[in-house]
């Protein structure tokens, strides 16, 4: 089967490269290409990832059946073959994706871009899911199983609600040290492929990105956190590892970007809305996980002089109390 | 690159002096011999020209295109018609033939023979020796089928009031045709014309196709190509062996049939005519596959096959991306099982339009469902096997709608590529019936031929000149 | 209450399912807690901090860890159903069957069965290897073109079009290279180490490799550009990509250039890329003015010996001395009267040349069927003039029969008629050792060198033979053993073509014969 690349991400090499297939899952494949660097395969159907390749296949795709773990990858003069079979990939003629995301400014001064964000919020705060982050931080939401039986899922509270609040504080002030610190028992955290801490951070670099501006105090601090980050994303799996690796050079899967996009760029709450929602349908818990990073990351480097003093921190009803900060409802309704 | 080619393991492709591939070997590297001989026959500048197109991202493209558009295409069914109103541009004195053009003066016996009994059955002429004349005059116009949408196998004879197969390709609204099966035995086809072939053409034309007509109606079409996927697991290739596609198509016809009004003596004639006939569906599959394959035609820079025929003399190929032009040799001798009493000595070389259907995927390209086949072409249900696969060299793709039991399901191989044809010289397989080389014999084998490597590389130069036009 | 983990090594399961097969466990009977998570540190010491975990697991963080909590009887029965529900269909054979019918017929087919290829070795006749190559490039493998007779315009196309898509053509006539220690072609068997060699001769870069591997250094990477390479016309670019290349290659230290001198703007941009490579560079210009090469970091060679010794010094961070080049003359016997001439019968055509080279300065006037000059071609290339090289891997003496690396015969009848002219005073051979050689040289060589000597000792002379081994101890001809074998004919054997010309221009001029007469 001779197929053709619909997109490709801007991590991926684009005419020569060798591996082997590192992990296949109902609707990816995952390929092994140097000891620490990953790209994927996806099908139509799915968003594009940074070091992704999505095919333009006409029905589903069996993966399962078309890859087997080990099995020998390499894209020679821009096509993609895979040893012993004949599924093939052209990716001559895909189109190169890419969100530049220091090219978006979050501005919660600006009354739109509250709106946004707020709006965002309430989609989160309905529809995210029980068992990742902001359900283990008793933000009410729908009921699920949970997969974390009852008293591990206490005690993840206990760090995140300890270590978050200690994230903002540090990043706002700029102290890369604590933020370094604050952010190093995320790594490989919690449940998941790409465990909840791990997808908490791809969202909220998101966010930072999204506020670093043309602000170089802002610029290097993010530059060392995502130097620290590639580095320390050792300590979680392969998979997850690409994912803040990406994150940490400024590049995150479409979803993702596309909510940052809109928050800075929509006018129309619709928008705004439905971008959450994509977000949110991520794997399992990831996309909650990941929205409530990208939110919390934009919160940075506001003016929002009573957000990060408190020391009875609750992220929850900290977040909740800035929708309903004046600055943005009172924002939101002069402008409206 | 060259730096990055230090920092991986090395493996080679050895192009050339065997004894090469030991030192890479022996040292560790990786090597992989290629079994290389000169290809587009030794001809050294049409391997230039090849090695050009060679990845060519826009040929890539267009055959991605082509293949797209047979691929997603649906042949269905839609009725009968007679030749002279349903074909396009249609002469009334006009009798189309298979394979590429030819002259009268050259054309076999079988195709011969055939052109006389279509001129006797129209009622041109009133006798052998009037009919043959009025052939020689040059009073009748004769032209391939494929120049008007239709196909016919080995001499592939339609005259005007003969009546066709019409057949949709909903997906594009193109359409293709073809005429009927005349059974085994003396036939138009192999060149027969006796009055006992005649009159059977004259009941096909009055009782059987308005029977049809009838029948399809009240079925509101057939799609054809769910139906030649079943068949190809009940053991069908749909070329050479057509037993359980006939049979399905007449398991569907037949209550159809009850519910028109048609005299009841007229439903079970034509149903005993079908029944008698493994081979009626055949047409069918044909028209089906020149309908998936004229969507694929004429996309600029393809280098997908959209046409396999042949006229007993020459083979022709006809390719997407270069237009209505024929690129011919010599047609082969098939190569296969004779019936007792006939030799090769006795068979005429490779004859009819049905090279259509290996063109779409099927026939000898989906060998591997059909081990019954190799009881008529000589060779063991793993040659069978061996066929299908080394067909996935020479195409850009498998039908994912025609899938192959023996191989786990996979598609059918489908859509020949002439620059891959001409780079491994891996022919294109085809599955046939052989006719007597003498007009009206009949069919007097079956076997396996292959197309001939000049049509491509040929093409593959007319391609090439097409590519640089374009630019 | 009792506890239980099972680890499952490299496993990756979308979350979803992680999370069913977590709620599937925790629902089983007896079984309290339950969590399926990847290994990460943080999530074991999660773990640990919940009570699931007592002990420490050694786990990595692509392992997936399932933790239970519960009674102890219904633990096992709980681990048994995660595994089994964590099972999931592997690749059938779709389309997977190797070789899918038939062996590759073409580099596509090829690619089809080996996707890693990353280099095309064409040694097909010379009017298709232009097209097989144009073929490989662009399916995206480097070439190696081992043919000859290909067109220079082919040449330039083919360089051009490779350097574009940063791939690098070897050749053509490209008969040696070494790449990531595998020989390719006609190449010996050589330690790897950190000199790296682009050559434009083949045997050139034989010589070089094998005597690097002789003084104890190694080989990091040998590319062979062909001979053309050089030319005003192709502008040298093999040679640049090459020693680009070597340059960023961190496992290289030191670079050595091989050619005969090139047009002068090609010698300019070469010298040129090379003292910007940040790396030693040893260039052997056969036959080039040394003080026109040396740079800061470019060392001049006057014989591939003296290259192979310098980059050696280099590469073993010493400061390269002149090479003694005294000759052990105790070991040539003397010689009757009218015993004139050198007389050396190659199979190297770059040995021959630097023979002509290096003898022209010390005897004169060298007769040659590849002469430096052009007045010193010989008129009749089967018959010796004076002081004569011959290169009989020339296509006039090749033609229609194998090269004399693999069939000694002509050699050989050459070799019984120098020995019947009663002016020959020393013969000078090559023997070429490695794949793609003759398998025992030596086996060939002896009975001839005997018959040679017989006939003219019959005649009362004593024939000189002076020789070298181009090999290595690891090549499958074995250098010690072919060493042996011609030493024990009497052939004096020097370590280096270089260093045996040196010995037979001593056997002429000690007897007051040689120089310019």
């Amino acid at each position: 089967m001779h197929v053709q690349a619909l997109s490709i991400g801007i991590q991926v090499p684009p005419h020569h490269f060798s591996g082997t297939v590192h992990s296949v899952f109902r609707q990816a494949c995952n390929i092994r290409i140097e000891p620490q660097r990953l790209l994927t395969l996806l099908p139509s159907e799915k968003g594009n990832v940074p070091h992704g390749i999505r095919l333009h296949t006409p029905s589903q795709p069996a993966f399962l059946d078309l890859f087997r773990v080990g099995q020998p990858v390499a894209c020679r003069g821009g096509i993609l073959r895979t040893d012993g079979s004949d599924f093939s990939v052209d990716l001559r003629t895909a189109r190169l994706w890419h969100i530049d995301l220091q090219a978006l400014y979050v501005d919660l001064g600006r009354p739109i871009h509250a709106q946004s964000w707020a709006v965002a919020w309430s989609e989160l705060k309905t529809y995210h899911r029980q068992d990742g982050l902001p359900g283990t931080m008793e933000m009410p939401g729908h009921s699920e199983e949970r997969s974390i039986a009852s008293a591990t899922s206490k005690i993840l509270m206990q760090q995140v609600a300890h270590t978050l609040p200690a994230l903002l504080r540090a990043t706002n002030n700029l102290r890369l040290q604590d933020a370094v610190i604050a952010m190093r028992p995320l790594i490989g955290l919690g449940p998941g492929l790409t465990p909840s801490g791990d997808d908490f951070l791809v969202g909220y670099l998101t966010g930072l990105w999204c506020r670093v501006g043309n602000v170089p105090s802002r610029k290097r601090f993010l530059t060392g956190l995502g130097s620290e980050l590639s580095q320390a994303a050792r300590t979680t799996n392969q998979i997850s590892c690409a994912y803040l690796r990406g994150a940490a050079s400024g590049h995150v899967s479409e979803p993702i970007a596309t909510l940052a996009q809109q928050l800075t760029q929509s006018n129309d709450m619709g928008s705004v809305r439905a971008a959450t929602l994509a977000a949110l349908q991520i794997g399992h818990t990831s996309g909650s996980d990941g929205v409530l990073g990208l939110l919390w990351g934009c919160l940075v480097w506001q003016p929002l002089p009573c957000l990060f003093s408190d020391d009875l921190f609750r992220p929850s009803v900290y977040s909740d109390s800035v929708v309903n900060h004046e600055i943005l409802v009172g924002a939101c309704k002069r402008y409206s | 690159m060259t730096q990055a080619l230090f920092q991986e393991k090395l493996q080679v492709l050895n192009i050339g002096l065997s004894s090469f591939v030991d030192s890479i070997t022996r040292t560790g590297g990786s090597v992989l011999q290629i079994e290389w001989a000169p290809p587009a026959e030794g001809q050294p500048e049409v391997g230039r020209t090849l090695a050009q197109l060679v990845n060519l991202l826009s040929v890539e493209t267009a055959n991605q295109t082509a293949f797209d558009a047979y691929q997603s295409a649906q042949p269905v069914l839609s009725g009968v018609g007679i030749a002279g109103k349903a074909l396009p541009n249609m002469g009334e004195r006009m009798i189309l033939h298979g394979g590429p053009p030819i002259h009268w003066k050259n054309m076999c016996g079988p195709m011969k023979g055939a052109i006389i009994g279509a001129i006797l059955y129209e009622g041109w002429a009133e006798n052998l020796a009037e009919a043959e004349a009025m052939a020689s005059s040059g009073d009748v116009a004769f032209e391939p089928c494929h120049h008007h949408n239709a196909v016919g196998p080995m001499a592939g004879i339609i005259s005007p009031s003969m009546p066709v197969w019409m057949v949709t390709n909903t997906t594009d609204g193109n359409q293709a045709f073809c005429n009927f099966n005349e059974g085994l035995g003396k036939a138009l086809r192999f060149g027969a014309n006796g009055p006992d072939v005649i009159t059977r053409l004259k009941w096909m034309g009055q009782i059987l196709a308005p029977a049809l007509q009838a029948g399809v109606e009240v079925l509101g079409g057939v799609d054809l190509k769910p139906m030649m996927a079943q068949a190809l697991h009940m053991g069908d290739e749909v070329h050479n062996r057509n037993a359980a596609a006939s049979a399905l198509f007449l398991k569907r016809l037949i209550s159809a049939l009850l519910k028109t009004r048609t005299p009841s003596a007229d439903v079970a004639a034509a149903v005993d005519f079908i029944a008698g006939n493994d081979h009626f569906f055949l047409n069918l599959s044909m028209a089906a596959c020149k309908a998936m394959l004229d969507a694929a035609h004429g996309v600029p820079g393809s280098s997908m096959v959209t046409a396999m025929a042949r006229n007993g003399v020459e083979f022709g190929i006809r390719v997407s991306g270069t237009g209505n032009t024929w690129f011919t040799a010599p047609a082969p001798i098939v190569h296969g099982l004779f019936f007792p009493g006939y030799t090769t000595a006795d068979a005429a070389p490779d004859l009819g339009d049905s090279a259509i259907t290996e063109t779409a995927g099927v026939g000898g390209f989906a060998m591997a469902a059909s081990p019954a086949i190799v009881k008529f072409v000589g060779g063991t249900p793993q040659d069978a096997i061996d066929n299908t696969n080394t067909m996935t060299h020479i195409t850009v793709g498998r039908n994912n709608a025609f899938t192959l039991p023996a191989l786990n399901f996979a598609g059918s191989p489908a859509g020949i590529d002439i620059r891959k044809v001409v780079d491994t010289g891996i022919q294109p397989i085809i599955n046939t019936g052989i006719a007597h080389r003498e007009a009206g014999i009949g069919q007097i084998g079956a076997g396996i031929t292959r197309a001939p490597l000049a049509c491509f590389t040929q093409a593959v130069s007319a391609l090439a000149h097409s590519i640089d036009d374009g630019q | 209450m009792a506890r239980a983990t099972k680890i499952i090594r490299n496993f990756y399961r979308d979350s979803v399912s992680l999370m069913q097969l977590s709620s599937t466990i925790a629902k089983l009977p007896g079984v309290e807690q339950a969590s399926a998570v990847m290994a990460s540190i943080n999530n074991i010491s999660l773990l640990q901090e919940a009570g699931l975990l007592t002990e420490p697991v050694e786990a990595s963080a692509n392992d997936l860890l399932i933790a239970l909590q519960g009674e102890a009887d219904a633990l096992e029965a709980a681990l048994a159903a995660a595994e089994s529900a964590l099972k999931q269909p592997s690749a059938s054979s779709t389309g997977n069957d190797k070789s899918r019918g038939i062996s590759p017929r073409s580099i596509e087919m090829g690619l089809a069965n080996l996707v890693g290829a990353n280099l095309a070795l064409i040694s097909t006749p010379g009017e298709y290897a232009a097209s097989e190559a144009f073929k490989a490039l662009r399916l995206g493998l480097n070439v190696m073109l081992f043919s000859d007779n290909v067109e220079l315009k082919d040449e330039i196309a083919l360089k051009r079009f490779a350097q574009d898509r940063d791939l690098i053509v070897m050749g053509p006539d490209c008969g040696t290279a070494i790449i990531n220690g595998i020989p390719l072609a006609f190449a010996n068997v050589v330690r790897r180490g950190t000199i790296g060699v682009v050559g434009a001769s083949g045997t050139g870069l034989q010589q070089v490799t094998c005597l690097i591997d002789r003084w104890g250094g190694g080989i990091s990477q040998a590319i062979g550009t062909g001979g053309h390479d050089l030319h005003r016309d192709v502008g040298g670019i093999s040679m640049l990509q090459g020693l680009k290349a070597l340059a960023a290659d961190p496992s290289t230290s030191v670079i050595v250039l091989i050619s005969k001198p090139p047009s002068p703007e090609v010698a300019g941009k070469v010298l040129e890329a090379a003292r910007g490579a940040g790396k030693a560079v040893v260039v052997n210009f056969l036959g080039a003015d040394p003080d026109r090469v040396r740079r800061e970091n470019i060392y001049p060679a006057v014989t591939l010996e003296d290259a192979s010794a310098v980059a050696v010094a280099l590469a073993g961070g010493r400061t390269p001395e002149a090479r003694k080049t005294s000759v052990p003359s105790s070991s040539i016997t003397p010689r009757a009267s009218g015993q004139r001439y050198v007389r050396g019968l190659y199979s190297g055509g770059t040995f021959c040349y630097e023979a002509s080279l290096l003898l022209k300065k010390e005897l004169g006037q060298i007769n040659s069927n590849t002469p430096v000059e052009p007045g010193d071609r010989l008129s009749d290339v089967w018959t010796s003039q004076k002081h004569t090289v011959i290169d009989l891997g020339d296509d006039l003496f090749t033609r229609g029969r194998p090269h004399p690396m693999i069939d000694h015969r002509l050699r050989n009848e050459r070799l019984i008629k120098e020995a019947g002219d009663p002016e020959a005073a020393v013969i000078l051979l090559d023997v070429v050792l490695g794949y793609g050689s003759h398998p025992d040289p030596a086996a060939e060589l002896v009975p001839a060198i005997q018959k040679a000597r017989d006939l003219a000792a019959k005649a009362g002379r004593h024939l000189a033979i002076v020789g070298f081994v181009c090999g290595t101890a690891a090549d499958p001809q074995n250098l010690s053993r072919q060493e042996t074998a011609l030493r024990e004919v009497g052939v004096t054997l020097a370590e280096s073509n270089a260093q045996a010309v040196r010995m037979a221009a001593s056997v002429v001029l000690e007897a007051g014969i040689g120089g310019r007469l």
